[in-house]
């Protein structure tokens, strides 16, 4: 008989208390770590999408500008579905001084419920793959040639067949190629050359789902602008909309601040309440374990009776609380991980959040970090009930009334 | 053996007047004595007890163990010596619950040094066959009667073979059958070396011992 026996029986004898104690902070530690995956994977998302984005100044139709700023959607693929440019925009602002390169994109109706998207939707863009700089930088392998007819790239959530062949509103692509995860909408889209759109748009059979029926011929949804170096980015902005009429700049930085500004309010009030649940949560599991003392007082007086000293009783329920302590917490990271993996179609298309996840060594240690942040925090809670059992006067626990 | 020198053990409960439950008493008893106390509720009894085994430090007065005074000692060496000195039987059921009854005897092994440690459970076991509790080592509390309970509870103290064994009313709640088979087996305890200390409200016990003393409101004639 040792201390770790004694409190491993202690453990398994109370059976109903430890699996509630356990599943009390396996809910707390998985809460802890499936909405800290969560805030981080929208960080995430917004800064390797800015940094990765390529462009400076995304030029869209006027009308769809105000509601591409206002949701603050990065590149403003859906909000500009239904509002078009000329395609002689496209050498009017690449033939401005400040510009480097521009490169243009054809956004067309989604489908909804695709079997071919993880989240159910597939936005269908024509983009220009010599000229791209935006879309491109995103594969996770490089292409072995130019996109030809017919053939695409898929976002990280557009779901391939075996034999990498789709049929989208009745025309068939081959998706050769696939984007690494992005945490924007570039995850739900698919991307063709217009050569293929094109093409696309002369099959008769082709159905009106994702063709809007008035869609001019020679048009643009939006043209990408990378300025050269030295340049302001806002006067080449102001520049480009005087060169194309009817289009408005949008400048990806400002669209960042408003991305993240909207989601900073989001985060605050998730730490906040995650803050706070926290506290409640320790303050509760002290309660649980400061109860388990009370109940075991003649246990305590008759261990001290027989030789135990303040310092074994001590060890004794510190053993017995960080057991179920750290038996919850692993339990609970581990399941809030599979949980936010399991569902993270979900969450993005539910929530209308896009996040992403980290890879399975961030992962790992993101959730040993959540675990010792966790038992860290709860070690209050833990401690002092343990200092209480190891104070109890032993005389007065042994007489017949307590 | 066991020493008491003006031993006073006052409480002061919140609200409430103080309590003298031990009052200026002073006791010696010596080797392989069996003391018998007798009082009624509340005179003290078991106060004197803790405070004899160092359960309870008194108020005022001196408390010595094999000449040592044991409140002088820090809790670490105070919970040695109890360990090493003293069995207890409490008047309270104390065995632990989600123990089975050989490892509930072990408990006090738990605390044992050196080689004596290795064989703890021959130990338990020869404990409880001398209690004629053999037959019940895998049991649980729950699952004994009163008295088996009580045979438990003297083997867990015993199981060390301490030089000396206090009881708080080892009899409480046993019919008169059971309660002659304990204190029996206490008397056969006693005559293989043990110092008993029994402290009861029974006056039927006063036979069992080789001295009687009565306490009445904390005080202990001699």
């Amino acid at each position: 008989m040792n201390l770790l026996r004694l409190v491993s029986r202690s453990i398994t004898g109370r059976k109903l208390r430890s699996a509630l104690i356990v599943l009390f902070i396996t809910l707390l530690a998985g809460l802890m770590l499936s909405s800290t995956l969560v805030l981080r994977g929208m960080v995430s998302g917004l800064q390797t999408g800015m940094e990765r984005l390529g462009a400076d100044i995304i030029m869209v139709p006027i009308r769809g500008w105000e509601p591409a700023l206002a949701k603050g959607a990065l590149l403003a693929s859906d909000l500009v579905i239904g509002f078009w440019m000329p395609k002689e925009n496209l050498d009017k602002v690449g033939g401005l001084e400040g510009v480097e390169q521009v490169s243009p994109q054809l956004c067309f109706r989604p489908p909804r419920d695709t079997p071919f998207s993880s989240t159910g939707f597939l936005y269908p863009v024509a983009f220009d793959p010599e000229t791209d700089f935006t879309i491109q930088p995103w594969l996770a392998k490089k292409l072995d040639k130019p996109l030809g007819l017919r053939e695409a790239i898929g976002g990280n959530c557009v779901t391939v067949p075996p034999d990498a062949s789709m049929t989208l509103d009745g025309y068939q692509f081959d998706v050769v190629g696939k984007l690494l995860p992005t945490g924007m909408w570039l995850d739900e889209a698919i991307f063709f050359s217009f050569e293929t759109a094109e093409a696309m748009m002369r099959e008769p059979e082709i159905g009106s789902i994702i063709i809007p029926p008035d869609m001019p011929a020679n048009s643009l949804s939006v043209i990408m602008v990378k300025v050269k170096n030295g340049y302001s980015i806002e006067t080449v902005a102001m520049e480009s909309m005087m060169a194309a009429p009817g289009t408005g700049a949008i400048r990806c930085a400002q669209i960042y601040r408003i991305l993240y500004a909207q989601r900073a309010g989001l985060l605050k009030t998730l730490f906040a309440s995650l803050g706070i649940v926290w506290g409640l949560a320790i303050m509760l599991t002290g309660l649980i374990f400061s109860l388990m003392v009370t109940e075991r007082q003649r246990e305590i007086g008759m261990l001290r009776a027989v030789g135990a000293s303040r310092n074994f009783i001590f060890r004794m329920f510190l053993t017995e609380s960080s057991s179920l302590g750290m038996g919850g917490a692993i339990i609970g990271v581990i399941l809030g991980a599979i949980i936010v993996y399991a569902t993270k179609s979900w969450l993005t298309s539910t929530l209308g959040i896009e996040f992403l996840v980290p890879s399975l060594l961030g992962l790992l240690a993101l959730m040993v970090i959540v675990l010792v942040a966790a038992l860290t925090v709860s070690l209050p809670a833990l401690i002092y009930p343990a200092i209480r059992a190891s104070r109890i006067d032993p005389a007065e626990t042994l007489v017949k009334e307590i | 053996m066991l020493e008491l020198q003006n031993v006073t053990k006052v409480f002061k409960p919140r609200r409430r007047p103080s309590v003298t439950a031990v009052d200026n008493v002073s006791l010696k008893v010596s080797p392989r004595e069996f003391l018998v106390i007798t009082g009624r509720s509340g005179c003290g009894k078991t106060s004197l007890l803790n405070v004899m085994a160092g359960l309870a430090r008194p108020t005022s007065g001196k408390v010595f163990i094999d000449g040592m005074d044991i409140w002088s000692l820090d809790d670490r060496q105070l919970s040695a010596l109890r360990k090493e000195k003293i069995g207890f039987m409490f008047q309270v059921p104390s065995l632990i619950p989600v123990l089975n009854i050989v490892e509930n005897v072990m408990v006090p092994t738990m605390f044992t040094t050196g080689r004596r440690r290795l064989n703890a459970y021959d130990r338990a076991k020869k404990a409880l066959a001398d209690v004629g509790l053999s037959h019940k080592m895998e049991s649980f509390p729950r699952q004994l009667s009163g008295g088996e309970e009580k045979r438990a509870i003297i083997a867990r103290a015993i199981v060390d073979e301490p030089p000396s064994l206090v009881a708080d009313e080892p009899t409480a709640n046993l019919d008169e059958l059971t309660e002659k088979e304990i204190m029996a087996l206490l008397q056969r305890i006693h005559q293989a070396g043990t110092t008993i200390v029994l402290v009861t409200h029974h006056p039927s016990l006063i036979g069992y011992g080789t001295r009687h003393l009565t306490m009445s409101d904390g005080k202990l004639p001699e």
